[in-house]
């Protein structure tokens, strides 16, 4: 465990100084252009412009697996400095001012969209991986359903067994007016995001209220209720966690496509407007 | 809890296939197909039965975990499809709505077929395509609007112009080719390897005009030039303290600036920043970029001032050092009636602007001390044309017809005594080809005397007063077209219509006809002969008795010499100054337009104009400075000054803290210095080999305040880019 993170730690220190050093490199390259009257932008512009169709490939290359392109833990940490350096383009590209125009100010809120969701997905990943290690069961996505499905048919025996044993509709109707739609799906969202057990506590709170109306029996089918609500949050709490590290991408990847198409656009009107390719 | 554990292995847990394009329709609900659907997005769970010997069975006997009691249909069809329905309650049971279903509803009313066919949704993954393809689409279309719509020029317009480009009519096709043009034309232009920048640039030069036919070479300066100055600065000393920025720039990228290339505007004026942003800012390193000399700055390594800012003689004429040492010394005695300047600013001025400082005018600056040098008979008169003394008894006897001419006596004769006709007539006669065939001749003869002369020399004389006799008769002839002939050839291509007009216009044509009427009475009917092949017999009629000449004419008839001359009677005569501008075109040249330049310049004689109104030449022509220097809007050198902020900051003694008078003095005997005449008062017509009367300015007199610790000191506070 140790030697793991000191690996880690050496990954991370030797890629920071290798993000660091190679936009240095960039940044003294783009003052001497300047300083020679080159054309700058143009310079750091490919160079963006690349470094971005580049990280759009590693949605390409998760889709070809069989291809031998490096493992993808490879090509994550490659994605994560190139967008980390993309940064630093994009800022000697502008040259450091707020774009004014429509074009330009579209290009430049999409690439900041992408950037900004691009840092919080990885933020998210580290954040939300080691949340999921501290609560619930390991359990994928697509299961959740099924786990889930399968506490509420025990809670529903249970219930019928209580109907069944005591003759008496306490429990019953608490499930029918409470649980019911709660073991239908994900609950309580925000809640579990926030970290909060506040929802939780509320449910336990109303279960203890209806104690003194329960026979012993009942009381014990109560119990065995509570514990599956416990199973029920922390299901939920999986189900959102994972949920939002499946769903930033909705935001992440069409935003990068609508970066390349208004790229395009750039690129083609800055050349034809600034007299050819040359 | 422990029924929530999950177990993972390829044969024991459910394959979610979170990957594929459409998933369960149940998986939601934690009651998924183990099949689940099809690549195309059939629900996997409707089976197709197969055929065993006489009977179906269910295809999907195990994934129903051999629960479909239903079976397959007659037509081998799944007994289930369409499977899961919705029971409906009848007589108080619940029955299946599709009446087939043995096993029935369950009790909470449910269909009892849990596996039946769902409607498969999308995985995650699939949405997300979905979205991003949408996504995709969506920024196509705005884009294609953007570039192709009618809003297009304020979509793509990448920010606001400056104020000073805002007014353009044009739109975008002011300044860009394809301001108009199709999406097609800027595929076009954008994939287009050729020189299209400078095209483009060229638009520009259509409003600014200003600029010189060099506008898109470095500096605006022809190649050559550049190359000189880069010639000179590189057999220079190389600086010691080149900046490491630049060194690096030059190692990585060469020099980027060969002086045969052009560059496009937009290499350095870079537009769509605002309407407030500084088109014409450049850092010290961009300036320094194409120079050979590098630098740190202004005080580090800046090569050192050369003859700043003295890079000529004075257009005008003046010694500062004798009128301070000699002239402005006991100025009341030895000037009365001058008003001694006060300070530098009696006889400068500062200009509107607040740059430039020039000499006031005549009238102000030097007029209270030098008006009666140039006023009045004062001044020595310019002979406009006279009749030369002829032995006419000698050419009468000798059988030469020259008509009528005053008889030879004892008078002044403007004529040099090398026969030598004053230099305005000299040059309307070298219109003559009788005059110019026998000038020779008759220059080496004594008109007067030309008893020994022989019979070729005496027809060299016939011809030469026939010349003579010609041009009186146009001088007197209102007809100004064949003195405007005779100019013509005279100055050839070198002077347009309208300044022949104008030489025409000075001699006074009255004035002629009057001297003609008194000194050569039939000279009209003579010329009428003449042109007819007869020439009248040699005549000799009285000399005119002289009259009186009036002091303040400024065309003076004669009698006493037979000349007409012109007398300049103050400051800024136009005739002079015409006569002169037009003989300074020929400058080079040595024939009689030379020789009238040199006449007129003669400061002993009529020039006097030229002892202050110095002379440059420039390539084969002279010109007369009549003004001292006014650096216009439209003269831009490569340094530039603003005096004004100097002038009310430094105060007072503000001029001589930075020009230094001289204390050496080196004046010849003629008084003049030695750039402008030389000891036997040759013009001199370089203005670049001088010496100044002020000391050179040394760069720490500007590097006390312009330091990067004080006041601005970047390149272009002091240089101009663009010259002209």
């Amino acid at each position: 465990m140790v030697q793991s993170m000191r690996k880690l730690a050496w990954r991370r220190c030797r890629n920071i100084a290798l993000l660091v050093a190679v936009a240095l490199v960039l940044i003294v390259i783009d003052q001497l252009t300047s300083s020679t009257l080159g054309r700058a932008p143009a310079l750091t512009g490919w160079v963006l412009l690349a470094l971005v169709v580049g990280l759009t490939m590693y949605n390409v290359r998760k889709k070809l697996p069989f291809l031998p392109l490096g493992s993808s833990a490879t090509w994550l940490q490659l994605h994560i400095y190139a967008g980390l350096l993309t940064s630093v383009i994009f800022a000697l590209h502008v040259d450091w001012r707020v774009p004014n125009g429509v074009l330009e100010s579209t290009l430049a809120a999409l690439y900041l969209g992408v950037f900004a969701s691009g840092v919080i997905g990885l933020l998210l990943s580290r954040l939300i991986a080691m949340r999921l290690t501290t609560r619930g069961p390991e359990i994928i996505f697509e299961r959740i359903g099924r786990a889930r499905n399968r506490a509420r048919s025990a809670v529903e025996r249970l219930v019928l067994e209580c109907v069944a044993e005591t003759d008496s509709t306490a429990v019953p109707d608490f499930y029918s007016a409470r649980l019911e739609s709660y073991f239908e799906g994900p609950r309580n969202r925000l809640s579990h995001l926030m970290q909060s057990s506040r929802s939780r506590r509320l449910l336990q709170d109303e279960i203890e209220a209806q104690q003194r109306f329960l026979n012993d029996k009942e009381r014990d089918v109560m119990r065995q209720i509570s514990d599956f609500i416990h199973v029920k949050e922390d299901l939920d709490y999986q189900h959102v966690h994972q949920a939002v590290l499946k769903y930033w991408l909705f935001v992440h990847i069409p935003l990068t496509y609508m970066l390349l198409v208004f790229a395009a656009v750039h690129v083609l009107v800055v050349y034809a407007f600034s007299g050819g390719f040359r | 809890m422990s029924d929530a554990k999950e177990v993972y292995d390829f044969d024991v847990n459910e394959y979610e296939r979170p990957n594929r394009k459409w998933i369960c329709g149940r998986s939601a609900e934690g009651t998924p197909c183990p099949l689940g659907p099809s690549p195309s997005g059939q629900c996997g769970a409707v089976c197709e039965p197969y055929k065993a010997g006489d009977r179906y069975y269910c295809g999907n006997a195990t994934m129903l975990a051999g629960k479909c009691d239903q079976g397959p249909q007659e037509n081998g069809a799944c007994g289930l499809f369409p499977a899961q329905c919705r029971p409906t309650k009848k007589d108080g049971r619940l029955e299946c709505s599709r009446g087939k279903c043995d096993p029935g509803p369950l009790p909470d009313g449910r269909c009892s077929q849990h596996f039946a066919a769902c409607r498969p949704v999308r995985s995650v993954l699939a949405k997300r395509r979905v979205f991003s393809l949408f996504c995709l689409a969506s920024a196509i279309g705005v884009a294609l609007i953007m570039v192709a719509g009618p809003m297009r020029t304020g979509m793509i317009a990448p920010g606001p112009l400056t104020s000073q480009h805002r007014a353009t009519e044009k739109g975008c096709a002011a300044c860009h080719v394809v301001g108009e043009g199709s999406l097609n034309d800027w595929i076009c232009a954008a994939t287009d390897a050729s020189e299209t920048g400078i095209v483009q640039s060229k638009l520009c030069l259509e409003c600014h005009g200003e600029l010189n036919p060099h506008a898109l070479s470095p500096h605006s300066t022809a190649p050559a030039s550049l190359a000189a100055i880069s010639e000179r600065i590189s057999d220079g000393p190389a600086a010691s303290d080149v900046p490491l920025r630049l060194a690096a720039a030059r190692a990585v990228f060469g020099l980027p600036n060969p002086h045969h290339k052009q560059f496009a505007c937009a290499t350095c004026h870079q537009e769509h920043h605002g309407s407030n942003f500084d088109l014409k800012h450049m850092s010290d390193q961009q300036c320094q970029s194409c120079h050979i000399e590098m630098f740190e700055g202004f005080d580090q390594g800046h090569p050192e001032f050369s003859d700043y800012p003295y890079s000529r003689r004075t257009r005008i004429y003046f010694d500062h050092q004798s009128h301070y040492d000699r002239h402005f010394y006991d100025f009341k005695r030895t000037m009365p009636s001058g008003e001694k300047p006060n300070s530098c600013l009696s006889c400068h001025q500062l200009d509107s602007a607040g740059e430039n400082v020039s000499v006031r005018g005549f009238d102000q600056s030097c007029a209270s001390c030098h008006q009666r040098q140039i006023q009045g008979d004062l001044l020595p008169e310019l002979v406009l044309a006279a009749l030369p003394s002829l032995d006419v008894e000698s050419l009468a006897g000798a059988g030469v017809h020259i008509g009528q001419w005053p008889a030879n006596r004892d008078m002044p004769d403007v004529v040099s005594t090398g026969g030598r006709l004053p230099a305005v007539m000299d040059l309307l006669l070298s219109a003559d080809p009788r005059y110019v065939q026998n000038r020779e001749t008759v220059e080496k003869l004594r008109l007067w005397a030309l008893d020994g002369a022989d019979r070729d020399q005496l027809h060299a004389v016939e011809d030469y007063v026939w010349a003579i006799k010609e041009l009186w008769h146009d001088l007197a002839n209102p007809d100004p077209r064949p003195l405007h002939q005779r100019l013509r050839k005279a100055f050839g291509p070198d002077l347009s219509a309208e300044q022949i007009s104008q030489l025409v216009a000075t001699l006074r044509t009255d004035k002629f006809a009057a001297a003609a009427r008194k000194w050569l009475p039939q000279l009209d009917a003579e010329i009428k002969a003449a042109g007819s092949g007869r020439l009248a017999e040699t005549n000799a009629i009285a000399a005119p008795s002289p009259t009186s000449v009036e002091p303040v004419a400024r065309y003076i008839r004669d009698d006493s010499n037979l000349s007409v001359r012109y007398r300049p009677t103050e400051h800024a005569d136009q005739v002079l100054r015409r006569w002169l501008d037009s003989s300074a075109r020929t400058l080079s040249r040595t024939d009689s337009t030379g020789r009238l330049f040199t006449s007129l310049t003669d400061p002993t004689t009529t020039g006097r104009c030229t002892k202050c109104h110095t002379v440059d030449q420039q390539d084969d022509r002279a010109v007369v400075n009549w003004l001292s220097a006014r650096p216009g809007a439209s003269v831009r050198n490569f340094t530039k000054f603003t005096h004004r902020p100097h002038l009310e900051l430094l105060g007072g003694e503000a001029c001589q803290q930075c020009h230094k008078l001289k204390q050496d003095s080196d004046t010849p005997v003629t008084g003049y210095r030695r750039e402008f005449f030389a000891e036997d008062w040759n013009l001199q017509t370089n203005p670049h080999h001088f010496s100044s009367n002020f000391e050179s300015l040394p760069k720490s007199t500007c590097t006390n305040c312009h330091n990067p610790t004080a006041v601005q000191d970047s390149c272009l506070s002091c240089h101009n880019y663009h010259v002209r």
